[in-house]
This record gives structure tokens, sequence and C-alpha cells, in this order.
């Protein structure tokens, strides 16, 4: 699965000790939820991004599903609180730039609304627009983690953190069966829409049965893993002990002053 | 039987005749893993084969060795069991896969897959190894290496199982061989495909269906998977696509049937039908006559189909219950359901016994007859010998050589 598979890359990114890359993308996180000013959120957009873009490019080209999801998700939010602004129904003063369903005009939609009816709000497509990129940062921020840290990275840091072993296996097992399942999901509903079904019942009955062989794939493919477990017994080896290196530092603590100025603005 | 160290055991026979089972009783996955009646007795090194498992005696490959690699990547999954940076290496080195050790297992073609799972049970320091169908997606260079693997292995005083169709490839090393024919051990096997004809009428060079040239793709940037290809495909015509493991053969099916959208390959108006190397992420219904059915109707059609492929006895089972050959099957005949201008098939001889083969011959035969154009991926070169009217050799992205069936053999 290109979106949430690891990009095994030999560059500064990809070489980032994983507990300096996991805090400096707490650290956006915790910005970003702080911060409600465009500018700033723009600006910690590209603070996520532009290492990334410099140093690790061959993560960025995957994301272009990434790209599109986010812009999908952010359109609907700015959609969604443009017409449904809470600061509207709170009786704030708000700019109506028009009435889909004036206030008290339809018995039906009054119920839900309060006999406010649902206006477009210039306020509610500016919020709408904040909270898509507060979206869009954390899923990027995610997304390209996700893509730099190898899962024997990931076993290190478990082990790091003295999480319990039976959590640390479901964990590993997580990261190597979902992709894997998304992958085939993906597969399968690409392939569906290629052969194209030859009545009408079968393309109205598509997702139920694209669904169900979905489940089919999972059971299998996990029944096979099981069995492939059970074969191979306990894992022998031990996760590579985690060294912090200084040039990690570094780049650590720039991303981080990076990261902090716009969140002091 | 009796299985003894340092000893080859073949388990051979038709497709759905019980190879597969055959491989799980002896790796002691029963009963948690297969439903059915037991009789008899079954021990290994002194054990019941359950126990054998539990206590690292035996050590089993499948099918399908993608969904049983454990690791995440191939390093992780060699290292599985505690082995050694060097030997890691060492068998890394011996099945050629040195260069894959970073590579993380969803990434690998299924040839690639195949070497690191068939890597992975040699390290796994098991007394017992058995696998299913272990020549099926590996190239030429792949299968001489794992029978020069298997020779060391025997000499090491290892005992090693093996179900297969291609069963010349052990000449002259198997100790005993277990021909299965679905009832029982009975009956020789044969797994060499037919020589196939031209009839007259038949449509031998037809007007080209989709050509390109300079096509490149990569799935990352800066690591082309495929570089400057220029493909003809004419209608009437078989052509086959053979190449190392790993070499961009399954990009370029998937570019072929517009799975991956590239702008150089112009499918409006063609109609395509394919079979890629995992049949059963094709699958949509619930039986294997329905799944023939869902992109075409014609009921006379589906009828012959499955004659063809002797599938009339699975009709109503789930696709998804069957044998990889059988799958594959399903997945062919679903193809040529659709009647299709363009027929892309990737490894459509994984898991045919000689009657799966012939009817897979006869089938490119009759649609190439009707003006089909027909691209087969497959690393049966005997196969490919028998059916293709010219063949395109693919190494590291590029096609190396092109030419008629006799020129590139």
């Amino acid at each position: 699965m290109k979106v949430f598979d690891y990009v095994a890359s030999d560059d500064p990114m990809s070489r980032l000790d994983i507990r300096l890359k996991v805090f400096v993308i707490f650290s956006i996180g915790i910005v970003t939820l702080m911060k409600w000013n465009l500018i700033v959120l723009v600006l910690l957009l590209a603070i996520t991004v532009l290492p990334y873009l410099i140093f690790a490019r061959s993560s960025l080209h995957r994301l272009k599903w990434w790209g599109r999801f986010i812009v999908l998700t952010t359109a609907l939010l700015i959609l969604s609180q443009g017409f449904f602004y809470w600061g509207y129904y709170q009786g704030l003063r708000v700019d109506v730039l028009f009435y889909l369903f004036k206030p008290n005009s339809n018995a039906f939609i009054n119920l839900f609304t309060n006999g406010m009816g649902i206006a477009l709000t210039s306020q509610g497509l500016y919020w709408g627009l904040l909270a898509g990129l507060k979206f869009g940062i954390m899923a990027l921020a995610a997304a390209l983690t996700i893509m730099s840290v190898s899962p024997r990275e990931w076993s290190s840091l478990l082990s790091w953190i003295k999480m319990p072993k039976f959590l640390q296996r479901l964990f590993l097992a997580t990261v190597r069966v979902t992709p894997m399942i998304l992958e085939e999901s993906l597969y399968l509903y690409s392939v569906a829409r290629l052969r194209r079904p030859a009545s009408i019942g079968d393309r109205i009955r598509l997702p139920y049965r694209l669904i169900k062989s979905m489940i089919f794939i999972t059971i299998r493919k996990a029944m096979l893993l099981t069995i492939a477990l059970e074969i191979k017994g306990e894992p022998k080896f031990r996760p590579e002990r985690l060294k912090l290196k200084r040039k990690d530092l570094v780049i650590a603590s720039i991303w981080i002053a990076a990261i902090l100025l716009p969140g002091l603005l | 039987m009796a299985l003894d160290r340092g000893e080859l055991t073949l388990v051979s026979g038709p497709t759905g005749c019980g190879k597969s089972t055959f491989i799980y009783l002896l790796a002691g996955l029963y009963p948690e893993h297969i439903f059915g009646d037991l009789s008899g007795e079954l021990r290994v090194g002194g054990m019941t084969a359950p126990a054998a498992r539990r206590e690292g005696f035996t050590f089993y490959v499948p099918q399908d060795p993608v969904n049983a690699l454990a690791g995440y990547d191939v390093y992780t999954e060699l290292a599985w069991r505690g082995s050694t940076r060097e030997q890691i290496h060492d068998v890394a080195d011996e099945l050629g896969i040195e260069k894959l050790m970073n590579r993380y297992v969803m990434q690998l073609s299924g040839g690639e897959v195949q070497r690191v799972a068939i890597a992975s049970a040699i390290l796994s320091g098991a007394k017992v190894l058995m696998f299913d169908e272990p020549l099926a997606n590996l190239d030429e260079e792949g299968r001489t290496d794992f029978i020069s693997t298997i020779r060391r292995l025997k000499e090491a005083g290892l005992a090693v199982v093996v179900a297969e169709h291609k069963v010349r490839y052990f000449r002259g090393m198997v100790d005993q061989e277990i021909p299965l024919d679905g009832h029982g051990l009975t009956g020789t096997v044969t797994g060499y495909p037919p020589k196939i004809a031209h009839k007259e009428g038949d449509i031998v060079d037809g007007k080209s269906l989709i050509s390109f040239k300079g096509l490149s793709y990569g799935y990352d940037s800066g690591l082309p998977v495929l570089r400057d290809i220029e493909l003809d495909l004419k209608r009437g015509s078989v052509t086959g696509l053979v190449g190392p493991n790993g070499s961009g053969k399954s990009t370029l099916a998937k570019i072929l049937i517009g799975l991956i959208r590239h702008r150089a390959v112009r499918l409006k108006g063609i109609e395509v039908g394919f079979s890629l190397q995992s049949p059963e992420a094709q699958f949509l219904m619930d039986d294997v006559i329905s799944e023939l059915l869902y992109s075409n109707g014609d009921r006379g059609r589906a009828s012959a189909l499955m004659d063809l492929f002797g599938l009339n006895d699975f009709s109503r089972q789930l696709p998804h219950a069957l044998s990889r050959g059988q799958r594959v099957r399903v997945s062919v005949a679903s193809a040529a359901m659709r009647n299709p201008d363009l027929l892309v098939l990737d490894e459509p001889t994984q898991g045919q016994d000689a009657r799966g083969l012939y009817a897979l011959a006869r089938l490119l035969r009759d649609e190439a007859s009707k003006g089909s154009a027909i691209l087969i991926i497959t690393q049966d070169m005997d196969f490919a010998g028998a059916v293709c009217d010219r063949i395109l050799l693919m190494t590291r992205g590029i096609i190396a050589e092109m030419g008629d069936q006799n020129e590139s053999l």
C-alpha cells in the first residue's frame, strides 16, 4: 500500500532518530491544535513538509493520495462549517452570504436548527479552512513519519519505552498486516472497476460484493500469517538499541525551533 | 511413506489433488488449520507432526509465500529465528537476494518473495523442510539456485519435501516420489505443455491493436521500473513476456490493462480481459459459475470454458476456497468470458498440471484465431515456446530481446 508503506531511503530524514522524529511530530501536533491563525498554520504546514522536500524527496511522490484525501476533507470541512458554523447558531454576529433555508421558513429544518434555518457564513468558511489546514498538517506529519520510519525502528522504539512484549507484537503485526489488507482492498476495488459487471443488478450489488470479498481476503491472509507465525515461533532476534547521534540532535533542534517560532506568534 | 535424513521426497499430481493438504499434514498444521477427519499415524522425528512443528523440527513454505512472511523487511524475516549476520548473508548470497536485504516485503515481486521465503526456511534451523510449489514464481536462474540449494541441504542431512508440478527440475535427485491423484497414492504425472500448431484460417499476424514507444514508469521517483519500452501487440498474435524476477513484467501488464494509468497506452474502445498474479484479489462472486458470468452473461460460453478448464465439479464452490491452480483457471476463464480484444495473463501457468497447461494453450490459440491480441507473462519457457508466436525478454525494465519463439528461445 503506497499510502502507509515505509519508503526505504538513506536520507537525513529517514536516518533521523525515531525518538526525535516522534517528538518533533508531537510538537507540530500540539502547536497546530493550539493555533487558530491562517498564517501560522500555513507556516506550520511548510515546516512539516519542507524538511522532507529538501532531504527526503523519495517519500514525497507517495503523497499524491494524501494530497487528494486532504483536499477532499478540507473541502468537506469548509462546506460543512460554512453552512453549519457554530457561532451562527450561538447567536454571534456573523456575515451571512446567503440563506439555504431562511429562519422559520421550513418546519422540518426548524426541528434541527431551533428556527435559525441554514445559512452560509463567511466566518464558517474561514473556520472550515482553518480546521481543514489543521487536519492536513496532522495527516501529512503522520504520513511522512510512517513513510520514513522502518518497522525495525518502530520495534526498537517500543523496546526502548519498555512496552510489554505481547503489545509490541500486536503493534508490529498490525504494522505488517494493515498495509497488506489495504493494498488488497484497493487492488480489488481497482480490478472490479476494470471488470465492469454485465448486469445492472451486479452493478448495484458491487459495494456489497467488494466488502464481502475484502472480508474473505482478510480472513485468508490473517490465517496464512497465523500459520507462518506458528511455524516460525517466537522471534529470536533483539531489536537494535537506539543510539542518539549529535547530528540528529542538531537537525531536531533546528526543526523544533522552527515549529516554536510560529507557535509564539 | 517414510522420510529419512538427507532425502528428497517429491509430491506430485494434478491441480487440486491434495498436494498442499498433504504438506499441511506433514507440517503439523492439523487440527487447528485443517478441518476434516484424519486417520492413520503420522510421526516426525519421533513426535506427532504438531509437536514436531512446535519444537521447530519442521518448517513449511506455503504456495503463496507473501502472506507467510512474518517479518516486515527482508532482513527481519531472515533473522527471525536468531540467525547470525554471517549466516543470513551466506544464504542471501546463495539465493541471489543480497540486494533485497533492506526492502520491505510488500515491495517485492512474486519471484523475489519466493526466494526470501526459501531463504527463511533454510535459516530456520529445522531438520525437515517442506516447500509447496517453490518453483512457481521463480525465473530460470532462481530455479537453478533453488535446486543446487536443495542438493546442498540434502548433503547436510536435512530431509526435504517438495510438492511441485515441474518434476523435471528434480530429475536425478529425488529419493522418493509420491504421485497423488486426488484419491490416494497412485499414478504418474507428466507436466509438459503440448505443441499446438496454427490451424488453417487462423489470424496469425493481424493489425496492430496497441502500440507505443518510449514508455517509462517508476513507483518511486528516481527508480524507474520500466524504461523506454516499445511494444506492438497485433491481433491474432500470442506474445510471451519472459524475464528475471523483479524485471518489471507485472508492472507492464498492469499498465496494459489500465490498472496503472499511463498516457502512452490508450485503451479506449478496446475490450480488455486479464488475469493477474494474485487471482483471488479479482474474485467478487460467491461461486465459480457466477464469477465467470460476472462480466458476460453468456451461459453457453461459460459452460464451454468450465469444460475446457475442468471446473465443472467446482461450479458452486467459493472461488477463494479453491487450490491456487484452480483459482488461476477461474481467473483466466473469467478473463476469456469478456471476448476480449486484448487478453493479458500474468503467470497463468502457476500451479497448472498438464491438463491445465493444455487447456490454457488451447484457449490462447482459440482467442488468437478469433483476432485477440494476447500477452502472457510466464517463467515457463517450455510453455512459451509451445504457444507464443513471439517472445520478448525483459531485464531490468527494458525489453532486451524481441523475436519469434525460436530466435528468442
